[in-house]
């Protein structure tokens, strides 16, 4: 019986390259409202799970599932925002052009342009080509245009790659008001500090499978650790003890 | 401080100054260079004079095939001022030929290839003139539709002596609708001195018969009583040379001889003579009579 | 469905005539009608034509390099920047691809009015200017229509765009060379092969049966029903090519 507030659901979701198991049985739910970080270490995982969820990528195995219905394109075209890892928009555009142009292609009102930029702070330099941007401002503007449809859930893959540590804090201090304004929020990182700053809940992913899924609270008990950091290194650890000894 | 601010600045300005020096020694060392490599180890550079087959050509250039056939033609003319690489005229005209043939064969339409590889290479040798006929009878195989391809195969002949070929030509070029109308008023010429006066006038009657036009039919029934007027006088010349043995010196001797009344009047104004030494009946080309009269 | 599409082929349509590459082309192609005004002047007595032909040429080379260079590579560098997962999260795989065509035609209508319009200008500068022309290059916008085709599918058929660009320009040539590579190589065939031959024949596009360059030259045109039947054909072979092109897509994981 599924949770009532829960939005995004995966089930026994599997996904192979080759030989290689890129995701194994992947069981994990998303609720409604809540900001979920999922952590990692490089090569985990994490943006192969978020591309099947924005269905770039089709599962061997198992389920997405969306407010209790299998996911199809039409939910992730018309309620999802994404935002990729290390993304370039096109140079040759300024941001007005770009979002004008994605507005004017589904039929969303021209004013949500401005909002979308002012929240992202990028409204002084919406003529500017984007080519002339910086890595945070390129950023913010990939976050303005996961905003643009005004979705239910934002997809975000390393936000925060990249940025010094002012970018940063805007695209946290964002996130956070995202939050507030009722946005389902899933993003992965493996910047520690901004996970135990934003986070409702978190899912580490090693070598495929999801091990610990909880609150960065019971999480902290669970490995007796002060940290974040030093929990999940003592969790990557125990997990990497198991496959051995199996 | 001051001292050293100075110090400082001037020596970036003589570095600065160093720096331009330099590079306008270099500049200089460069060109001089350049020159004393083009004076002492020029190398005399090998001309290839070779043609793809146009056959192979066509395969490979595809729908280029006009502007492949425009690059031969531009070799074609530059080859014309090559001839003074080529030791034997004949491999010269050959060289040329070649690439207009390769031209034409990729593009037929490019008429002036056939005025360059058939009339502009070829001089008064008749090895040249047969050159020049030949190629552009190949030419006419290839394009059929252009007034200047018989036109110029005839004044080949022309120039070859030939002049009934060179009229059955011009009787060719002038079918076309194309065609100036000079090419058909000069073929009864081109009969005459052929020694066939007989078909420049059947021609020129036809001719006569198939114009509408009235300024034009002026002109032809002109030119047609100048030629019954040489056809009479030269039959009289031949039957005055039969009876006493040798040709009259002028054209009074036919009167005297009383086979003639009276010398007819030349339409072209100068008067009808002997030519003392073909014995043909000539006369000097200029205005018409009968138009000077109109005119004033 | 259609806005979607449009905007997609917008969003390729300005990031395309912006880009550095369609600077470079038609800088390159503003040398290459002075290299036109060079060799007409060489021709001695087909000046004009030789002027044209070589415009033409011209043209068709320098759009060809443009929208097949300029749809690859950046075809491969919306996959590398992750753009293109943005897009797809906005639009459907089929919205997409049909967008991104409907984008690189209007690249090459762009260019061939500029082209155009220089090309006539030099023309009329020297004398040889003829409506005709005009109509060869319609004819250049239906085989290039079929090359951006080829290119999209190879894109979504090759990882590398090296391999992309290089069998789409390659296959332009091919099929340029085809009608008379055919009659050679009929001549020794046997009946089987000669069936073959045809088939791969028919079966790959007839660029040259869409190509009146040489006629236009001379200010001869074909009638109106040879226009009709290219343009049915050239649209529709294009056409086909896109549903190559999306099939490949939709299957193809990003």
């Amino acid at each position: 019986m599924e949770n009532e507030s829960s939005i995004l659901s995966f089930r026994n979701l599997s996904k192979s390259f080759a030989r290689t198991n890129a995701l194994e049985n992947i069981n994990l739910e998303i609720k409604k409202g809540e900001v979920f970080g999922l952590l990692g270490p490089n090569g985990a995982g994490k943006t192969t799970l978020i591309r099947c969820l924005i269905k770039l990528i089709n599962p061997t195995q198992g389920d997405i599932f969306y407010k209790d219905r299998l996911l199809l394109d039409k939910d992730v075209h018309e309620h999802f925002g994404f935002l990729p890892e290390n993304f370039q928009p096109p140079a040759n555009l300024s941001a007005q052009e770009f979002l004008e142009i994605l507005c004017w292609g589904l039929n969303l009102k021209t004013g949500y342009i401005d909002s979308c930029l002012k929240d992202v702070g990028l409204i002084n330099q919406k003529d500017k080509l984007i080519k002339a941007y910086s890595r945070g401002m390129i950023q913010r503007l990939g976050l303005a245009i996961a905003l643009l449809k005004q979705p239910q859930v934002i997809i975000l893959d390393e936000p925060t790659l990249g940025l010094d540590p002012i970018g940063q804090n805007q695209i946290l201090s964002l996130l956070i008001d995202l939050h507030s304004q009722g946005k389902t929020i899933f993003f992965s990182s493996h910047i520690f500090s901004q996970i135990e700053k934003v986070c409702n809940r978190i899912g580490i992913i090693h070598q495929g499978k999801l091990g610990f899924v909880g609150s960065i609270k019971d999480f902290l008990d669970k490995h007796h650790s002060p940290t974040l950091e030093e929990g999940f290194l003592k969790e990557v650890e125990a997990d990497d003890q198991k496959n051995t000894s199996r | 401080m001051v001292h050293c601010a100075a110090y400082f600045f001037k020596k970036r300005i003589l570095n600065s100054f160093l720096l331009n020096l330099s590079g306008l020694a270099i500049f200089v060392f460069i060109t001089a260079g350049s020159c004393l490599l083009e004076n002492n180890f020029l190398f005399e550079k090998r001309k290839i004079f070779y043609v793809p087959p146009a056959n192979y050509l066509k395969v490979v250039c595809g729908s280029f095939r006009s502007l492949c056939a425009d690059l031969f033609y531009i070799r074609g003319v530059l080859a014309i001022t090559e001839s003074g690489e080529f030791k034997n005229r004949g491999d010269w005209a050959d060289w040329v030929q070649k690439n207009f043939e390769t031209a034409l064969t990729l593009d037929p339409k490019l008429t002036q290839g056939y005025f360059f590889a058939g009339i502009v290479i070829v001089r008064d040798k008749p090895e040249e003139i047969k050159k020049g006929i030949s190629f552009l009878e190949n030419g006419l195989k290839l394009n059929s539709s252009d007034w200047q391809i018989p036109y110029w195969i005839g004044l080949n002949y022309y120039q070859a002596g030939n002049f009934l070929k060179a009229a059955e030509y011009y009787q060719k070029a002038s079918a076309f609708s194309d065609a100036p109308q000079y090419l058909k008023s000069n073929q009864p010429a081109f009969y005459y001195k052929a020694n066939r006066p007989d078909l420049g006038l059947a021609f020129l009657e036809g001719l006569a018969h198939s114009v509408k036009d009235p300024e034009q039919l002026k002109w032809i029934e002109i030119k047609l009583k100048w030629f019954e007027n040489i056809v009479e006088l030269e039959g009289k010349s031949e039957q005055f040379k039969r009876l006493y043995g040798y040709s009259p010196l002028n054209l009074e001797k036919l009167i005297e001889a009383g086979l003639l009344k009276e010398i007819p009047a030349d339409p072209f104004g100068s008067g009808y003579y002997i030519d003392k030494d073909s014995g043909r009946v000539k006369s000097k080309v200029g205005k018409p009579t009968s138009l000077e009269k109109s005119e004033k | 469905m259609i806005k979607k599409i449009l905007a997609v082929s917008f969003l390729n349509f300005k990031q395309g005539i912006r880009d550095k590459l369609f600077l470079s082309v038609v800088f390159f192609f503003v040398f290459f009608l002075a290299l036109c005004v060079l060799l007409g002047k060489l021709s001695v007595g087909e000046s004009e034509k030789v002027l044209r032909n070589a415009g033409l040429a011209g043209i068709e080379l320098s759009c060809l390099i443009l929208v097949v260079f300029s749809l690859v590579f950046s075809f491969y560098r919306e996959k590398e920047s992750r753009i293109l997962e943005i897009y797809l999260s906005y639009f459907s795989r089929s919205q997409y691809i049909s967008g991104k065509l409907i984008g690189y035609l209007l690249i090459c209508i762009f260019y061939l009015v500029l082209a155009a319009l220089g090309y006539s200008l030099i023309l009329f500068l020297y004398n040889g200017f003829i409506w005709q022309v005009t109509a060869g290059i319609y004819g250049l916008f239906l085989k290039l229509s079929i090359a951006i085709g080829f290119s999209l599918v190879f894109s979504c058929l090759f990882s590398s765009p090296t391999i992309a660009f290089l069998c789409s320009l390659f296959l332009y040539l091919t099929t340029e060379a085809a009608y008379p590579s055919l009659k050679i190589i009929l001549q020794g065939a046997n009946q089987f092969q000669i069936i073959i031959y045809k088939c791969l024949y028919y079966l790959l596009p007839n660029l040259d049966k869409l190509d009146i360059k040489s006629q236009a030259v001379y200010g001869e045109l074909p009638n109106l029903s040879f226009f009709i039947s290219a343009s049915f054909y050239g649209l529709g072979y294009c056409l086909f090519l896109w549903f190559i092109a999306r099939l490949i897509f939709l299957r193809k994981e990003y």
